[in-house]
């Protein structure tokens, strides 16, 4: 089963405006170096990865209890999950399919049919797994390389899918590809690389919002660390959960501009605290609202200017009742996600090594804070 | 207090967007302004603050609580954040970081000649960076003569300044025999190439600024790179303010493509008119027009498919687009060509090769006929100069 919320197909809401869900997560590759099964005839210099089932839930997650939108609230989740496990949901854990080929075309024709109930409808399609990319961004589902069967039948082509999108009457189509956008070597020399791009479209199908969200840039690696979600996935949840809000009029809103400014903010934060080449591709076009918050958020990052004081200083951010605090020898920047508004930044040298400064006030404004200008 | 805040960008600041945020954090308002020209906003209190998206993509915040005439200049930011923005006069070490790398080439955009910074060897056509390839700019009157510098680990070209001139072409043949081939709009004015070994992997990174004569197009060009709407969707307004030079008479043909790029990703249809048609019949090297006009058909007139056909394979006779986005909009209108826009879209693909995506300008890697790719392929970074 793939439908991980609500219960069943007739339980979803089909004539009014709503966000439905198509997450893919795969981290089991068994025709992949250190898989199960028969090895790919070109395996593409890939290997298991664990991250996509972290990611795969937590973005499950997020969508079934933090999503808001009044406009258009939660309609389905589809999911699926290699390897397979109880996914948690409102109804009870429902086991998820696993990303084969098939079962990802199945499922993304379900979820295109119902994304096409209502244009008000917001389309929302996560991948996170490997990647690759050549003449276009390609998405392997979980049986990519079975060597009984021609190389590039298990492989999706990203860039066909989105374009052929348009065919879908969902007027706000967000895409999030949480993988690797490398040109393996191997991959260089092939000639004939194709992909299913599982849907089409011609000139007279359109959409007002289409935007795409790539965890790294082209060319380049996306990462995660071990068993845990990944740093795109991290950043992501960050920014829907306020790091990328704006206020419009009384509300706090995420759209699809202030995310992708706020994406690449918040990504070179994350790059530095986990001294990775992290990076990220915003790709939107055209405006959509995609979440609510109560208030806003902020990745604060707070360090010295100088290496030097870096190492022997003691950082403190604090907000009423809030204190964070970072004691010399630990890891600079100070990067912390916190709310947004009036902090005062105390930053001392127990050592001496350099001339404490007094408490002084800042503003954290989203997405990002970074500070201080001592020494 | 409320009341109406000026702000003003010093000569020395680039096109930029600034957000007025008021103190309770909303965004009162988002304009862009360029060098020496200010702007009036009526914010609800004098606390409010200013945040500017430089076009490197740092976002600076800047309070002045009760001042409601606000200059704001590169100088100002650099000591608002020191470490932010690097000394102009630096060279970079024999071995540096990506992110060094790009901190130098923000200074460098804020250099105007080289030949005061660095010394250099006399100007010539083809130009050996050091044993890490070599390197030629082409025009229309042949290949162009450019100086290098920094150990010879530079090279820099003052271009000619002539907007409506062809495209130009940078070939950087790298040491491991992949060649890098890069189109350059034709109102560049300065190009400077750059191969330094990098201390944190091995390898080498090529990298390549380009600035032209309409600064603010490529500060959109830097936004748009960025996928950074947010900021870009205010500089709208210089399209607006521009219109007379930029679309009427066309005076800069590759500034009016960024503009149009622009309007395209914001969806905003009716401020196009029919510019991209006059840039599709009136610069004919330049197969960009094409594409925006198909694309915009396609999104005003999509019954029209017979004239978006017509576009699109213009295009794809009139060779690559200069613009990455560009290429990428004529690949996927190719697709909505169904079966018979397979066979334009697989030339082009055959004819690209290997794409830079990452670049903002169409790039493409080829390996030298007989040469195995490189096991340990070298970093490409491409973008339009920043000075800040």
């Amino acid at each position: 089963m793939s439908l991980i919320w609500p219960a069943t197909e007739a339980q979803i809401v089909t004539n009014a405006p709503r966000l439905h869900a198509f997450v893919v997560a795969v981290a089991d590759y068994p025709h992949l170096n250190g898989g199960a099964g028969p090895l790919a005839l070109q395996p593409l210099g890939l290997s298991q990865v664990t991250t996509p089932r972290y990611t795969g839930l937590a973005i499950a997650d997020w969508l079934l209890t933090r999503y808001q939108n009044p406009a258009c609230p939660l309609g389905s989740v589809e999911m699926l999950l290699s390897p397979t496990e109880p996914v948690p949901s409102r109804n009870g854990p429902v086991v998820a399919e696993a990303a084969t080929m098939a079962k990802i075309e199945a499922a993304f024709m379900r979820w295109k049919n119902r994304c096409s109930g209502d244009p008000g409808n917001i389309a929302w399609f996560y991948f996170c797994g490997h990647g690759v990319s050549k003449d276009a961004q390609y998405l392997l589902p979980g049986d990519y390389g079975d060597p009984g069967i021609f190389q590039w039948k298990n492989n999706i082509d990203f860039d066909g899918l989105r374009v052929g999108m348009r065919s879908c009457a969902a007027q706000t189509q967000i895409f999030f590809v949480d993988a690797c956008r490398e040109t393996p070597l191997a991959l260089l020399t092939q000639l004939n690389v194709r992909g299913n791009a599982l849907t089409d479209a011609g000139f007279a199908d359109s959409v007002n919002c289409s935007a795409a969200y790539y965890a790294t840039t082209p060319g380049r690696q996306a990462y995660g660390p071990d068993n845990g979600v990944t740093y795109f996935g991290q950043a992501l949840l960050s920014c829907l959960n306020g790091v990328g809000a704006i206020k419009k009029g009384p509300n706090w809103v995420v759209d699809t501009y202030s995310l992708g400014n706020a994406l690449g903010q918040t990504m070179v934060q994350l790059a530095r605290r986990h001294r990775q080449p992290l990076s990220c591709n915003p790709d939107p076009s055209g405006m959509g609202r995609i979440n609510h918050v109560l208030g806003p958020r902020v990745i604060a990052a707070v360090s010295c200017t100088s290496e030097a004081a870096n190492g022997v200083a003691d950082i403190s951010i604090r907000r009423g009742a809030t204190a964070l605090h970072s004691a010399p020898g630990q890891p600079k920047p100070f990067i912390e996600e916190v709310d947004a508004g009036d902090w005062t930044i105390a930053v001392t040298f127990p050592g001496n090594q350099f001339a404490s400064r007094p408490p002084e006030g800042y503003t954290f404004i989203p997405p990002v804070f970074e500070g201080v200008e001592v020494p | 207090m409320s009341g109406a805040l000026t702000i003003r960008f010093a000569p020395d600041m680039p096109a930029a967007t600034v957000e007025v945020i008021s103190p309770d954090l909303e965004v009162v308002q988002r304009v862009m302004l360029d060098p020496g020209r200010s702007t009036s906003v009526q914010v609800p209190s004098e606390t409010s603050m200013l945040r500017v998206h430089l076009p490197s993509g740092q976002v600076v915040t800047l309070k002045d609580p009760g001042n409601l005439n606000r200059v704001v200049s590169l100088a100002m930011i650099q000591g608002r954040s020191p470490g932010s923005l690097p000394p102009s006069e630096e060279d970079l070490p024999e071995q540096s970081s990506v992110s060094e790398i790009r901190r130098y080439h923000r200074a460098r955009g804020r250099t105007p000649r080289l030949a005061t910074l660095l010394p250099m060897a006399p100007p010539t056509p083809l130009l050996q960076l050091r044993n890490y390839g070599s390197v030629e700019l082409t025009g229309n009157a042949g290949t162009l003569p450019g100086v290098l510098a920094s150990s010879g680990r530079e090279a820099e070209w003052q271009v000619p300044h002539n907007p409506q001139q062809p495209p130009l072409a940078l070939k950087i043949l790298e040491q491991s025999g992949t060649r890098l081939d890069l189109r350059v709009p034709g109102d560049a004015s300065r190009v400077w190439v750059r191969a330094d070994a990098l201390r944190d992997r091995s390898g080498v990174s090529f990298s390549v600024r380009i600035a032209t004569l309409a600064s603010t197009a490529d500060t959109i060009a830097g936004y748009l790179q960025r996928g950074d709407l947010y900021s870009a969707e205010a500089m709208t307004q210089w399209i607006e303010e521009a219109t007379g030079l930029l679309f009427d008479k066309m005076e800069d043909p590759y500034a009016a493509a960024v503009g149009a790029y622009l309007l395209l990703r914001l969806k905003k249809f009716n401020q196009m008119r029919d510019w991209a048609r006059n840039l599709a019949h009136r610069f004919g090297f330049l197969p960009d027009g094409c594409v925006i006009w198909a694309w915009q058909l396609i999104h005003q007139q999509p019954s029209n498919a017979a004239e978006i056909r017509n576009y699109l394979l213009m295009a794809v006779d009139r060779g690559l687009p200069l613009y990455t986005e560009g290429l990428r909009l004529l690949t996927d209108g190719l697709r909505l060509m169904g079966p018979d826009g397979q066979a334009a879209r697989d030339a082009v693909i055959k004819s690209a090769g290997v794409v830079l995506w990452s670049s903002p300008l169409t790039a493409s890697l080829a390996a030298e006929p007989g040469i195995a790719p490189p096991t340990d392929p070298s970093l490409h970074d491409i973008a339009f100069a920043s000075e800040a």
